[in-house]
Order: structure tokens, then sequence, then C-alpha cells
């Protein structure tokens, strides 16, 4: 049950994934307090469902709401987010960070200065096999890890051509920016998060760009290749300071089976989680008797990852308290490799991170 | 009170030590420039004052207070970074204003402050501007100014000049040295072009390999280099390097000699040297009315001109069987000289040149620290009677 105490939350950008929040929103100790967005439309049908003010900008809210969840096309991230701030709002932003990697730095100085935090909605990291990844790593299961193989490849499903996904100049990029991210944000949580030295990537453009482009479902209007130009698949090579690999497949459309994979070699075990099925085998040797291999299979409750994400953003806002994970310069981090891929794939060679500069990422 | 020491300062990567036991004492007021190659440490080690990088280990001490551990708004600094980090949907009050809002200041304290910085960076009449509508310059002097509202003891700025085009870098660094004469703060700038060092600073700190090269005036790093390397990265073009040993009348190498006492120099005979000369230090042997002591003649051919308009740079072979190679600075068996604009020397002539025994760096051939700047008066009875290389 909820409560007048509870931390009062707005929505910021009231289209699907700002109504999928909306309803995670109703069992939390939280109150939906009201929704901003530019279109009369979205803030009709957000006000019939959810029975909040809705506004068409966003000061009238900041000044009623302890916190935010900002769920625009990623091009405008960086104004809400940047202005909630500064009204002493925390945010979660949805991924990615931003649309780019200047706007993106632009928001983690912002944050830094701020008294309100920003976290960035990172939903995987929710799912329990991540979390039971995650700590027997901390308990040296897995050795030192080497190399993680990570994948987020769709056999088909470019979102709607002529949707602001498809367009590089709201979305900042195409497959990359839009799931990508996920597949990179995990592999980087997987090795904490180490400095990446080295990017080698493509990008291509190869299904969107074609009239003939056979699927069986799409989610939103489809206008066609003129509703597109962004990249359709990614492929890239990460290498870490301490000279870790991370390899990296990611697809809206293949031919080729779909493939939610991420494997981590470690030196003492290895480990593969399926993204879609939530599935989590780990892998050993051992000497004890004879020789032999050892294949678990781990079971773990489905969860609800955004809601999940959700509750812990919620804690952290009643608390005051700075979120450890999904923070901002976890979000930066996630957008430097992004944009190094997309620079590697324009350049046609690798790109080294080792002598930039960080943007102001702030450390604390 | 911004002076800003570092002690005992390592950084540490899982195998790289990107930083390497500096130390450093920077004065309240001064503009202290960090110089040296991509990758040398010099932006880790901003970043560990900035609060950025945590050390590995040692201190971080800004106005006597110690801030290893402290966040960087915390810190009283004020940075200002390469890529122009405005807000795209603010205009420039905004922008400026923008630390002073999120920190609750009122309002007339803000507009006060706003004026003052938008004054002292010459944009009294843009605050309504947006940055779409202003060049690269505004906005970098927007990003400034949106540092000096905060009246930070130090001011650090990463390259700060470096998407600026060619001409607009000259020009503001011309503007940052009024600012810094205007506001009187501590300034810490990281450059990789020694131009900017060069011009704009009280002192330059040459860092190499995560390690202080040397931290001196800019005169003092050209004149008296510490060692190779900084000898080597502070002028353009670099300053020519020959290897040698040292002998009875002082130092051989396989194509020239150059006489003096070892003895009054403290060094061994036998000794692996490096000799250094910039390039402006060689003189045709005809044009040496202003070189007071000078050495014997060099024979040397000469391979590729560069006119420069100002001046012409002369590469120029000293045997038979030398190549060309891009790096004449490292290879013994060439010289870049440097001469007048007038110069009539065209293209595979035979001449002989001469050093200027006073601008002459002797250097240890191991460790590359410098062993003495400028070569005692030669003893030779006439300069003619000296050694020429066989």
């Amino acid at each position: 049950m909820t409560t007048d105490t509870n931390p009062q939350i707005g929505i910021i950008g009231l289209g699907g994934i700002g109504h999928h929040h909306a309803e995670r929103l109703a069992d939390q100790p939280a109150e939906l307090i009201g929704g901003v967005d530019i279109s009369a439309d979205a803030r009709e049908s957000f006000r019939e469902q959810f029975g909040v003010s809705t506004y068409e900008e966003s000061d009238e809210l900041f000044e009623i709401a302890d916190a935010v969840l900002i769920t625009t096309p990623n091009r405008f991230h960086e104004q809400y987010a940047v202005d909630a701030l500064e009204a002493g709002c925390h945010v979660l932003l949805e991924k990615p960070l931003a649309h780019t990697l200047e706007s993106a730095t632009r928001i983690a100085e912002a944050a830094e200065a701020a008294e309100g935090f920003c976290m960035v909605g990172f939903n995987n990291r929710f799912a329990a096999a991540v979390e039971v990844i995650k700590q027997q790593q901390a308990n040296g299961r897995f050795g030192d890890l080497s190399h993680i193989d990570a994948n987020y490849v769709r056999r088909r499903g470019i979102p709607g051509r002529g949707s602001w996904f498809t367009s590089k100049e709201v979305a900042g990029g195409g497959a990359l920016i839009d799931i990508g991210v996920h597949a990179i944000d995990l592999a980087l949580y997987f090795l904490d998060f180490p400095e990446i030295t080295e990017v080698s990537g493509a990008t291509r453009s190869q299904f969107g760009t074609r009239e003939e482009y056979a699927y069986i479902e799409m989610w939103g209007d489809d206008i066609g290749p003129d509703g597109f130009d962004v990249d359709d698949s990614a492929t890239a090579m990460l290498r870490t300071e301490s000279g870790q690999t991370v390899s990296l497949d990611v697809a809206w459309a293949t031919n080729r089976p779909t493939n939610n994979e991420f494997v981590l070699r470690g030196t003492q075990a290895g480990a593969r989680f399926d993204r879609g099925s939530h599935e989590l085998t780990i892998y050993e040797a051992d000497g004890t008797g004879i020789d032999h291999l050892t294949d678990a299979e781990i079971q773990t409750q489905a969860v609800d990852t955004h809601k999940a994400e959700l509750r812990y953003f919620i804690e952290h806002v009643a608390a005051g308290e700075q979120p450890d994970q999904n923070t901002v310069a976890e979000g930066l981090a996630v957008q430097r490799v992004i944009d190094a891929i997309y620079r590697s794939s324009e350049q046609g060679k690798a790109v080294s991170l080792e002598t930039e500069t960080p943007a102001a990422i702030p450390s604390e | 009170m911004g002076d800003v020491k570092l002690e005992a300062i390592t950084k540490r990567y899982d195998e790289v030590t990107a930083v390497d036991d500096m130390n450093l004492d920077i004065r309240d007021g001064e503009f202290v420039t960090f110089v040296g190659p991509s990758g040398c440490g010099k932006s880790t080690t901003m970043e560990t004052i900035a609060g950025l990088t945590k050390p590995t280990e040692g201190k971080v001490i800004i106005s006597g207070r110690d801030v290893t551990k402290l966040p960087p708004k915390d810190r009283g600094i004020s940075m200002v970074f390469q890529n122009i980090a405005l807000f795209p949907h603010m205009d420039v009050f905004d922008n400026i204003s923008f630390g002073l809002r999120l920190r609750d200041y009122d309002a007339e304290e803000i507009q006060r402050r706003v004026d003052h910085a938008a004054d002292v960076v010459q944009l009294e009449d843009m605050q309504d501007r947006m940055p779409e509508e202003m060049s690269g310059g505004q906005r970098q002097r927007v990003a400034i100014a949106r540092a000096i509202v905060r009246n930070p003891d130090v001011f650090l700025m990463d390259e700060p000049l470096a998407n600026l085009d060619a001409k607009l870098r000259v020009h503001m660094r011309t503007e940052l040295q009024r600012l810094h004469k205007e506001l009187d703060t501590t300034i810490i700038y990281v450059t990789h072009d020694q131009a900017e060092a060069m011009t704009m600073s009280d002192r330059i700190c040459v860092i190499n390999s995560g390690q202080l090269q040397q931290i001196d005036p800019p005169l003092v790093c050209y004149n008296e280099p510490a060692n190779t390397f900084v000898a080597g990265f502070i002028g353009s073009p670099s300053m020519n390097f020959i290897e040698g040993e040292i002998t009875n009348s002082g130092f051989k190498s396989e194509h020239f000699s150059v006489e003096f006492d070892p003895k009054a120099l403290n060094v061994d005979l036998g000794r692996t040297v490096t000799l250094g000369v910039r390039p402006e230090d060689v003189y045709e042997t005809t044009k040496t009315e202003f070189v007071d002591d000078r050495t014997d003649p060099i024979s040397a051919k000469t391979d590729v001109l560069e006119p420069m308009g100002n001046e012409v740079f002369i590469y120029l072979l000293l045997s038979e069987d030398a190549e060309a190679s891009m790096d004449a600075a490292k290879a013994d068996d060439q010289l870049l000289m440097s001469t007048d604009p007038d110069s009539t020397l065209g293209e595979d002539e035979q001449i002989e040149v001469v050093l200027d025994r006073n601008k002459l760096h002797l250097f240890d051939g191991v460790s590359g620290e410098a062993i003495t700047h400028g070569l005692a008066p030669s003893t030779a009875d006439t300069p003619e009677a000296g050694t020429q290389a066989d």
C-alpha cells in the first residue's frame, strides 16, 4: 500500500515504454503523480489510463516530483535529464544515456554536480541469473574472467521504419545503440567496468534499407526504407587495459537464428547465460576422484527486470542515496564504446581509447 | 590561495603505470602547462588533480587541504575540456549559470557573477544566444565563463583549444593569457602542442612515460633541457642528436669532432654521450659573423630544402652513403640546419657548416641526462687546427 510519504514520481515521454513503466509503478511504494509529453494525444491517453495530470512542459512536473523517469526518444534525454537534475529531482533515464557521446558527457557532468542522482535503465542487470553470476564472480568461482561473448541478435526485428528508432538524428544510431547497448552494458558489468583500450567494429545497414524486407512481425508502422538511415547490425571486438576481450554481436535483422547468449570464460569456471530464456549454466572441471567436467544448471525465479529496476530506483529515491549500480558513469562508459564502434566502422580500422582523455567521468 | 601540490602520486592500472611517483609544487597564480606525447600520463595527472581518477598512491593537496579523497565538486577547482560541453537546449546565460543554479545561489548573485564572467570572456551581449548560433571560439569562451563563475582556486584545462582551427587556436592562446592576467588564478593546462606550452606558461611541466622530466620556465626547458627527451620534445623542428664518445680532446662522432677539455666537465674518457644542437645553431661557414665561438668546419652535402617563408630548413648529409631519413634529428649522419630565407643554397651542394659551441648540449649516452649546456671556449690555437672527421 502506498502512502503520502512515498516518493512522488513523474514520467516524461508517454509512449510505449512510458506506459510500460507506469504500469509497473502501480505495485511499488511510490506515487505516480503526472506525465509530460509534447504530443496532446499521448497526454490524453496517459491521463485516461492512469488518472494523473499531464503536462506539455516539464517544469510543472519538476515542482511536484521527487523523481522522474525519462522515456523520451534518445535525442531528448539530455534536456529533460539536465533540467530535472537542476530542479533537484532524481532521474531514471531509459537506456542509452544519450544519442551521442557528447550529450551523454554533458548529462554525466550535470549529474555529478547535482544533488539528485541519475540512474540508467539497464534493466537486464536485474535478471536473477545475472545476480547469480555477479555473486559467484565475487566469490571467485570463475577465477579471472578473460573473455565474454555478448550477443543480442534478432533474426527479424527492425522497429517500424519511420519511427524515431530508425532515425539517426533522433536515436543516434540503430541496432547498436538500441539493443547493442544492453549487450555492451552486461559484458562490461560482468568484467567490473574495466578501462576499454581498443575497439574494432563494423556496423551494417543491409535489411532496413530494402524495399522487399521480409518479416513476420514488426513493432510499429512501417513506411519502408525511406524511414531508415541507421545500422541494423554490428559486430565488434573490445580489448580492456588488462587484455581481457569482449566479442560483440548485435542485430535487428540477420539471416541466422536469434541469439541472446552471453558466455563468460574464466580461469576457474565459465558460464552461459541466455538473456531471453534466463537459462544459466556454469561449466567447471575437477580432478577429484577422476578428471571430470561439470555442467551446473542454475534455476532461478523469473524476474520482471523493469519492475526490479524500478524497485531499486525507488528505494534509493526514498533513502536519498546514490545507487551503486546503473550509475551515470557506467552509462557513459557504455556510450564511449558505442561511439568507438561507430568510429571504428567509419574509419575501417581499430580505434584506440587509451590515449584519449575520458570526458568528465564522475568517479564517485 | 590556489597552490597545488602532488606528493608521490602514482597511478597504476593492472600492468601499466600511467603516473609514476610524481611530485609537483605549483604556486598560487601560476600558469603551468603539462606537455608530453600521447599517453605520457599528462591527462591522468590532471584527472588526479581534478578528482576524476583516484591515485593508487600519493596525495593531492590544493590550497593547503588534502583533497585526495574528495569528489571533484569539493576541491575548489573548475574544469574546461576540449569537448565543448555546452547544453544545446540552454542559452548562454543558462549555460554559464547552470552550476550556480544547482547550488541555489540567489538570482542577484547569479546575475552579478554571470555578467562579470561574460565580460571577462567578452561575450557581454550574447547572453541570450543559443550555442548553435555561435562559432566554435565563442562556444569555448562560454565554457570558460562557466568555469569562471565558480570562483575556483584552480582552473584545470585539458586541451581546451584542440577542437578549434589553427587560426582561432592562436587567437585563443592570447585570450587565455589575458584571462590569466585578469583573474590571477592558478591555471593548470594540458596540451600536446608545445607551441601552446611555450607561449602561455609561467612554467612547463614535461612528462614522459608517467614521469616528470622537467618543470621550468619555457626558455629554461628550451635552453637547458634536463635530458634528451625534453631536448627533443621542446622545440620544432627537433634538436639534432649525434651519438659519440668522450676522447682526450673532447667529443668524437663518426663524422665530426668537437674539442673541449673533458676534465673540465668531469666526464670519463670513453663515455658514450649524445651531442645535441638545435637547427638554428648550425651555420654555414660563410655566415658565422654572429657566432663568437664555433666548432671546426664540418663537411656536408645539402639534401632536401624546406622553405618556410621566414626561414629555410636544410637537411644536411654528413657522409656519402647517408640516406635522407624522415627523422633527421636522430640520425648520426644527418643534421638539420635552419637558415635565413634569402639563402641561395640549392639541393646537392657540397658545403661546410659550423656549430655554435655556446649552444651545444651534451647528454649522457645511456641515461640521456644533461651533462652540460654550452661548451667552454675552445682551447685550440686556431679554430681551423681542430680535428676534422676522417
